[in-house]
């Protein structure tokens, strides 16, 4: 009911940019246009105090067209798809659904130093090799991407890891992956490239 | 009755005291479920962030194809695999021209989905399907005296606000709490977000959220937290020694999930309770008998 009306419905409306084009490109991207700047969204967000810009000010800087600062800011990775913002917001933009496009486009335009970014391509690498996500794989790779400073991390939490093990909560041994991982792969693959041609 | 079951990874793993008791309750209340064969991975909150969010519908709709083929309801009993499957469901089966889309993709794997398949949470199926009569019906070992807090936690009853519960003040999970026999506590950080993923890259983020959780659950009175969503349980649970070190508070709660609270109340073999799983043990009201 609601997703398919709110995206068909608000094709190309309100001002125009770079930023927002590329956005407008992405299915919960075209919503970055049509914020009324009311700043429900920042006084629901549970995680706004550490963001760079709160949700509201980043439709502001959007609409500025600061790419730069739009990409760069941690608000999207600060994000924890509570929803609250999208149940709360008066307009009915879907504002958490669009945070996960601010990432994707944030990845693609090479910004991903932040742990959060490691941290998501380390679990999407397990979720494509094996169709199925295995934590302790997902937290070794990002550890391992995050260098020293992973290691610190991963030593400071042994602890639980070790309770979690015996708990048989984790597993040093990945579960089964799906059948045949290859043809998941073709699928994924296949989608990737309709999405690149914006045939989605 | 039988439904189709979409596990999850979690469930294997972090989860899996959830799983075992959830097959176990529904058994016990005459409901088979049957998993879906060769499921992969929903994407959780990640897979858009990385690879697109069409690429992540097309990787749920891929389990949305084998349920079809099972032609029955699917079950989904965390929040954040019920989110992306009963998503992609609503919109495959709205917009035709998506859907063409999608399945163009789906076709290279050999799969084709339709849109006849109804996606529907747990705790849903508990109370909408089977009812809190047949629930209370079923216990044994009532739980009487217990103080239970029920979380609820954020992406559950949001994910497509008023199609089963409210958004703001959920009502569900405490219903089955009092059909179970116990007592349901009012707390005001029911919906607050226990942090979610944060727990690897900024678990800091996690120890501030869970702080107020813990603190508003124990304040109401609550013995033990019951929840319906594994990184909730995860968070809420493992949490609490880092909320005392940086705090100095003394939490030491049990957190649970609600298929638990049903698996023991419904006096099921302790083997189904998944207590063994679990960093803080509970202490439930002994049997009448005992």
């Amino acid at each position: 009911m609601e997703m398919a009306a709110e995206v068909s419905g608000s094709k190309n409306e309100g001002f125009v940019n770079d930023l927002a084009s590329r956005l407008g490109a992405l299915p919960y991207g075209k919503f970055s246009t049509r914020c009324l700047q009311c700043g429900l969204c920042a006084t629901s967000c549970p995680t706004c105090e550490v963001m760079d810009y709160s949700p509201q000010r980043l439709f502001a800087v959007i609409k500025e067209g600061r790419e730069n600062d739009v990409l760069g800011a941690n608000t999207m990775w600060m994000c924890t798809s509570c929803y609250s913002c999208k149940v709360i917001c008066p307009y009915g933009i879907a504002i958490a659904d669009m945070m996960h496009d601010l990432k994707y486009l944030a990845i693609r335009t090479g910004k991903c130093e932040s742990a959060q970014a490691q941290f998501y391509l380390s679990f999407w690498r397990e979720v494509y090799l094996r169709g199925r996500s295995f934590e302790t794989g997902v937290l070794f790779g990002f550890y391992r991407r995050r260098g020293r400073t992973g290691l610190k991390e991963a030593l400071g939490r042994r602890r639980l890891g070790f309770k979690m093990l015996s708990r048989k909560r984790i597993s040093l041994i990945p579960p089964r992956s799906v059948k045949d991982p290859e043809a998941l792969q073709r699928i994924i693959t296949k989608a990737k490239i309709m999405q690149n041609r914006g045939e989605v | 009755m039988r439904m189709s079951y979409y596990p999850g990874c979690s469930m294997e793993s972090i989860a899996v005291s959830y799983a075992k008791s959830l097959l176990a309750a529904a058994e016990a209340l005459g409901l088979r479920l049957e998993e879906i064969p060769d499921w992969n991975c929903c994407g959780a909150s990640i897979a858009s962030g990385v690879a697109g969010g069409f690429v992540q519908q097309v990787l749920v709709a891929r389990n949305l194809a084998l349920a079809e083929e099972m032609k029955q309801d699917v079950l989904v009993a965390c929040s954040s695999c019920y989110l992306n499957l009963a998503t992609a469901n609503l919109r495959l089966q709205e917009d035709s021209v998506y859907a063409g889309r999608v399945n163009k993709a789906l076709a290279v794997g050999g799969l084709h989905y339709s849109g006849s398949v109804r996606v529907k949470r747990a705790i849903d199926v508990m109370l909408g399907e089977i009812g809190p009569g047949r629930i209370e019906g079923r216990v044994q070992v009532p739980l009487k005296g217990l103080k239970v807090a029920g979380y609820v936690g954020c992406q559950t009853m949001r994910a497509h606000p008023g199609d089963f519960d409210q958004a703001e003040s959920p009502k569900a999970l405490d219903r089955l709490i009092r059909a179970l026999g116990a007592e349901n506590v009012n707390f005001a950080r029911q919906t607050t977000c226990c942090g979610s993923s944060h727990v690897v890259p900024a678990s800091e983020v996690v120890t501030g959220q869970v702080k107020e959780i813990l603190a508003s659950a124990v304040e109401a009175g609550a013995d033990i937290i019951v929840t319906l969503c594994p990184l909730c349980q995860l968070n809420l649970e493992t949490h609490q020694e880092k909320v005392n070190e940086k705090f100095g508070t003394g939490y030491e709660i049990p957190v649970l999930f609600f298929t638990q609270l049903m698996a023991y109340a419904f006096g099921l073999p302790p083997n189904t309770w998944g207590f063994e799983h679990m960093l803080v043990s509970p202490k439930m009201p002994a049997p009448a008998s005992a």
